[in-house]
Parts: structure tokens; C-alpha cells; sequence
């Protein structure tokens, strides 16, 4: 509204002084014929005729200008002398007062217009001067119509409202148009590809061109987007690498399962004697026999679930190996010790090539069990009459012991696979009938935990075996 | 009565062995010839070259035989295969053919029946000699019948 205000003012300004160039040539006119009379009344009095002719004239202007309420000449003081309403002649108008009004510049004469408050009704005023030679002699006064000066404010203000409510429209449009190009659609965009995302469209990404702050959101959220996919990947992957660990511990129980009964059934079977009592009515040999067998049976079902546990744990993932610096020629000559009797009764012949100091820095226990396995496997596969070496030497910083036996040797195939889980050789199976088939598993990886290796390797079938620990000397963590 | 016992373990056909030993000692007459098959391969020449036994106990975890490499895979599948073998030769219509296991789970047991078996035991849940002797009473029962009772 005062945008309006302002604007209403200033126009009718420019109204009144666009009427001035108007006036100003009728003013000049009626001026010129009005001087003649002001110097002549000042000299010789005015006549009646003289009078009254002026004041038709100006009669005549306001009646030709619908804008013209009035006008009229008054002399240097303010006294009405001539006035298009005969009436007010003698009247006093403020002349102090005009040229404190505001000035329009016409053509070729200055104006002043000012309000004018005159029976309890104000009305704008425009006053031209009279000089002669730089004196103001008098004025003439013009006074405008209000209404219609108002009328035309109004329409002006009318058609100004009018004119900016069509700016502020087309403003608005083209604001929307901006905003919908500038956040709508790029949001609409986002929101697309964020659903794509939600539904598990991983590659789905918001192409927002606009160099501004949503369009940095769109950066961002396209960052969000592959890094989704990416740990959504990681995710798959986890999961079927837990599915995997999952499926091989289901078999390893499976297999677990299936190798526990089998001790415990042949345990059962031979305790039937006893529950039907009729274990006392064999033969002492056969009775002696049936003893043996359960004891083995008993044996073996221990051993099965040691090796179960040790692979178990093994398999879930490092197990923890002490450290202590040790000889390893003393600790192998206790291992030997341990089954020298086994070996006796098998009728086994033991050779020890062990060299004095050897210190090494490892897991005594776990090594110890390991050179025990060796052994024990090569006492159990190697028939009677012989031979078991155990070979202790050092090379390049690393301890080298050697199982040899003179037994039922391994096959290419045999070689291939007895390392693996559950797997004994046919052969051995034959010979030693009910082995957990971990003895060699467990062996390979405790080697590796003391960064170590173990091989096998020989000749065929029948041409003994040579197994061959490798270990550092000092163990490196 | 023939039997035939096809299973891997050596330490279990010994304790079959036993088992009967034990029973030819308490009943005479029993007369069960017990003759035993360690894998597949040595199964079908068995079954090929000899008459039909009134039983065959089959174990399901049976390696193939014939210098085959183990793999670390338990072979089911030798024991269903050659269930499956039996049961579609006619030259073993009469034979009782029991699945005696230690393949404890449901699958095995369904798809054993499925294959045709006529019974389903548990090695570790059946002595040899609590087997041998329903065998010889379910026989008593049959010639008791057929002979018109007792």
C-alpha cells in the first residue's frame, strides 16, 4: 500500500503538472490580457467593461477545463481582482503561503501548487506568477477539481494495483516455474531413487544436475546409495560364507555322530553277554578275547572324542600356542620313551639319530603331541619285526624331524588325502580297524600354528613311510 | 539260514561273528551261516555268484570298493545304491533285506523304505544277538504256521 501511495502521489504530481503547459499558455494569454488592465487599474482605475471582460475569459477557461474549479488573478497582496466567479472578487488568498507550495517547473513559467483549505473544503491550487522585470506583481490562481483529480487517482491507483497484482501473478508464475525446476523435480527425483533403494535396487541413483544445495544432497545420497550397495554386497557375502562355516560344521557333527556309535555299538553288542549272563560260560580264551575287544572299543570311542574336540576347536580358529624355549632333543627322547614298551611288544625296532642341542622357542605340549602321533602312526601301520627311525637334524635356522618306518607305505592316492579330515587310508584302515581318521589332520594344522610344516612321502605300498615335521627354531609370532 | 552282512567296519562283522558264536554255542541247531561283504564292489560279485541268503543286512555307509580313493565324503550313497540293485533283481524276491545302520536320521529312514527295505535298525541301539534271535523267532513263527501251528 504505500508502494501504491507513493506512486498515486507522484502520479498526480505529474498529473497537475502535466495540466500546467495547458494552463500555462491560457494562463499567459489571460496574463497578458490581464496585465494590461492591473497596470492601467494601477494607473488609471479599471473600467467596468474592462472588468468584466477578464473575468468572462476566465469564466470561459473553466468552463472549457472540466478540471478547473476555478480561477483567478490577484494582486501582489492576495486580493482577488478578477475570478472566474464573480463573487469572490475582493477575496484574500495567502500569497506568503504559495511559494512555499511545491513547484512545477512548465515550459516557460514556474508554478506553485499547494492545498488550499477555504470554507471548510480543501482543494489543490496552482498559482502562476505575474512579473514584470523580476517583480511579482500579482498571481493567478487555478484551482483543481478534487473529484476529478481523485477520480483519476483512483483509476490511476486502480490500474496500478491492477498492474502489479498481473506482476505479482506473473512473478509468482515464474517463481513456481523456478521452484519446481529448482527443488521440486530434483526432490521428486531423490524420492524416486530413494524408493528404487528401498526396494532393493542397489545401482538406482538420483541424477540431479542443479549446482546448488539440493543438488549436493544428491552428491551425498548418491554416496549413501553405493555405499548401501556395497556393504549390501559385503552383507551377501558374509552370509553365505556363514552358511558355508555352517553347512561343514552340520557335516562334522553328522560324521561325528555316525563315528561315536560305531565304539559304542560294538561295546553294546559284546556287553550283551553280560546282561544275558551267559558271559561266564565261555571259554577262558574267548572271554579273554571279548575283554580285549570292549576295552578297545572303550579306547577308541575316547579317542574319537579327543580328536573331535582338538579338531573342533582347531577348525573354529587359532588355538593358543605357549612359548617357552625348550630342548627338543631331550623332549623327543621322552616322546620315544613313552612308546618304547608299545614298540617292544610289536616286536619294532627303534632308531634315534638325535644330536645333542637342539634348543627351539614353541609349545612344548603341542609339539610333543604332534611327534607322538607320528610315531604312534608308524607303530601301528608297520608290522611286526620292523623298524621305526626317529630322525632329529637342523638346517637353515630350522629343526627337521623324520618318522621313517619300514610299514605298509601309502599309495599316490593315499598321499593326497591322508592330511584331509576323516580320512584313513584303505590300507591302514584294514590293518587298524577303527580310527577317527583326525590324527593327521590335527597334526598339519598344529604344525601350522608353530609355523611349522608336515609332510608325508613314500616309496608305494609296503615301502614304509618317512614323515617329516619341519619347525623353526625360533618361532616367529 | 544264510545271512549276509555287507558292512565296512571289520570290527563290527568281528562282533557279528562273535554274536553268533555265542548263539551256535546256546542253540544248537540254529544253523545261521553268517558270510560277510566289506564293501560294493565285493557285495555284487557276493550276491552275483552266490544263491540268495534269506537276509541280507545292509550298512548304508558303504565305500565302494575296487581300490576307490576315500574322499572326506561319507558314502551314503554305495548303501542306497545297492539296496536299490537288490531290490529290482528278482533273484532276491524272497529276501529279507534290512538296513542296519548307524545313519541315526529320519531322511535315512524314509528313503530306505522308500527304496524298498523291509526293516530299519540302529546299530548302536541293536545288539547282534537281540537281532539273531528275533530273526530265528520270526523263522520259528513262519514254519510254525506253515507247518500248521505249534
Amino acid at each position: 500500500m504505500t508502494a501504491l501511495s507513493v506512486l498515486s502521489v507522484a502520479y498526480y504530481f505529474h498529473f497537475v503538472g502535466a495540466l500546467i503547459p495547458a494552463l500555462e499558455s491560457k494562463a499567459v494569454a489571460i496574463g497578458r490580457t490581464v496585465r494590461i488592465p492591473i497596470e492601467r487599474s494601477l494607473d488609471v482605475g479599471l473600467t467596468k467593461e474592462t472588468l468584466f471582460g477578464v473575468n468572462e475569459r476566465l469564466a470561459d477557461a473553466v468552463r472549457a477545463y472540466p478540471d478547473i474549479d476555478a480561477m483567478y488573478v490577484t494582486n501582489e497582496e492576495g486580493t482577488i481582482i478578477f475570478h472566474s466567479d464573480r463573487k469572490k472578487i475582493g477575496g484574500k488568498i495567502n500569497v506568503g503561503k504559495i511559494r512555499k507550495g511545491k513547484k512545477i517547473d512548465g515550459e516557460a513559467h514556474t508554478a506553485f501548487t499547494k492545498e488550499v483549505t477555504e470554507d471548510l473544503n480543501t482543494h489543490r491550487a496552482v498559482y502562476l506568477p505575474i512579473t514584470r522585470e523580476e517583480t511579482t506583481e500579482g498571481w493567478i490562481g487555478i484551482n483543481l477539481k478534487d473529484e476529478s483529480i481523485k477520480l483519476e487517482t483512483r483509476t490511476f491507483a486502480l490500474r496500478a494495483l491492477l498492474g502489479m497484482l498481473a506482476a505479482a501473478l506473473a512473478a509468482w508464475f515464474v517463481a513456481s516455474r523456478i521452484i519446481k525446476y529448482l527443488i521440486i523435480d530434483p526432490l521428486a527425483i531423490l524420492e524416486t531413487t530413494a524408493t528404487q533403494l528401498a526396494r532393493g535396487n542397489f545401482t538406482a541413483r538420483a541424477f540431479v544436475l542443479t549446482n546448488d544445495e539440493i543438488g549436493t544432497l544428491a552428491e551425498t545420497f548418491n554416496f549413501m546409495a553405493e555405499e548401501i550397495r556395497i556393504s549390501h554386497k559385503k552383507l551377501e557375502q558374509n552370509i553365505e560364507t556363514l552358511k558355508r562355516l555352517l553347512e561343514a560344521k552340520v557335516e562334522f557333527l553328522q560324521i561325528v555322530n555316525h563315528q561315536l556309535r560305531t565304539p559304542v555299538s560294538i561295546m553294546n553288542g559284546y556287553l550283551e553277554f553280560f546282561r544275558r549272563g551267559t558271559y561266564k560260560t565261555l571259554t577262558p580264551e574267548k572271554q579273554d578275547d571279548i575283554q580285549e575287544k570292549i576295552i578297545a572299543a572303550f579306547n577308541q570311542l575316547n579317542e574319537i572324542i579327543e580328536m573331535m574336540m582338538e579338531a573342533f576347536e582347531i577348525e573354529g580358529g587359532h588355538p593358543e600356542m605357549a612359548e617357552e624355549t625348550f630342548s627338543l632333543g631331550e623332549e623327543l627322547m621322552s616322546v620315544i620313551k613313552e612308546f618304547e614298551d608299545a614298540a617292544k611288544k610289536k616286536n619294532l625296532n627303534f632308531e634315534k639319530i638325535i644330536p645333542g642341542k637342539i634348543n627351539i622357542l614353541s609349545d612344548k605340549k603341542h609339539l610333543k603331541a604332534i611327534v607322538s602321533n607320528l610315531i604312534d602312526n608308524a607303530i601301528k601301520y608297520t608290522p611286526p619285526g620292523g623298524k621305526i627311525t626317529i630322525d632329529l637334524s637342523e638346517k637353515s635356522n630350522r629343526a627337521i624331524i623324520r618318522v621313517i618306518d619300514t610299514g605298509i607305505g601309502l599309495t599316490r592316492e593315499d598321499l593326497a588325502t591322508i592330511f584331509h579330515k576323516f580320512v584313513r587310508a584303505p590300507e591302514g584302515k584294514k590293518m587298524v580297524p577303527g580310527g577317527s581318521g583326525l590324527g593327521l589332520y590335527i597334526t598339519r594344522k598344529i604344525a601350522a600354528e608353530l609355523n611349522g610344516s608336515v609332510m608325508a612321502e613314500s616309496g608305494g605300498r609296503n615301502l614304509g613311510s618317512t614323515f617329516t615335521l619341519e619347525l623353526p627354531i625360533k618361532k616367529i609370532k | 539260514m544264510k545271512i549276509l552282512l555287507i558292512e565296512d567296519e571289520s570290527l563290527i562283522r568281528t562282533l557279528f561273528e562273535d554274536s553268533i558264536y555265542y548263539l551256535e554255542e546256546m542253540k544248537p541247531g540254529s544253523q545261521i551261516e553268517l558270510s560277510s561283504a566289506p564293501d560294493y564292489f565285493s557285495a555284487r560279485s557276493y550276491l552275483a555268484e552266490q544263491p540268495a541268503p534269506e537276509v541280507i543286512l545292509l550298512d548304508l555307509r558303504l565305500p565302494r570298493g575296487g581300490g576307490l580313493v576315500a574322499d572326506d565324503q561319507p558314502e551314503k550313497e554305495y548303501g542306497f545304491q545297492l539296496l536299490r540293485e537288490i531290490k529290482a533283481n528278482p533273484k532276491f524276491s524272497k529276501t529279507a533285506v534290512i538296513v542296519l545302520t548307524n545313519l541315526a536320521d529320519r531322511e535315512s529312514e524314509i528313503q530306505s523304505y522308500k527304496l524298498g527295505a523291509d526293516s530299519f535298525l540302529v546299530k548302536s541301539r541293536v545288539t547282534p544277538q537281540e537281532f539273531f534271535e528275533n530273526i530265528l523267532q520270526k523263522i520259528k513263527d513262519i514254519s510254525g504256521k506253515t507247518e500248521g501251528g505249534e
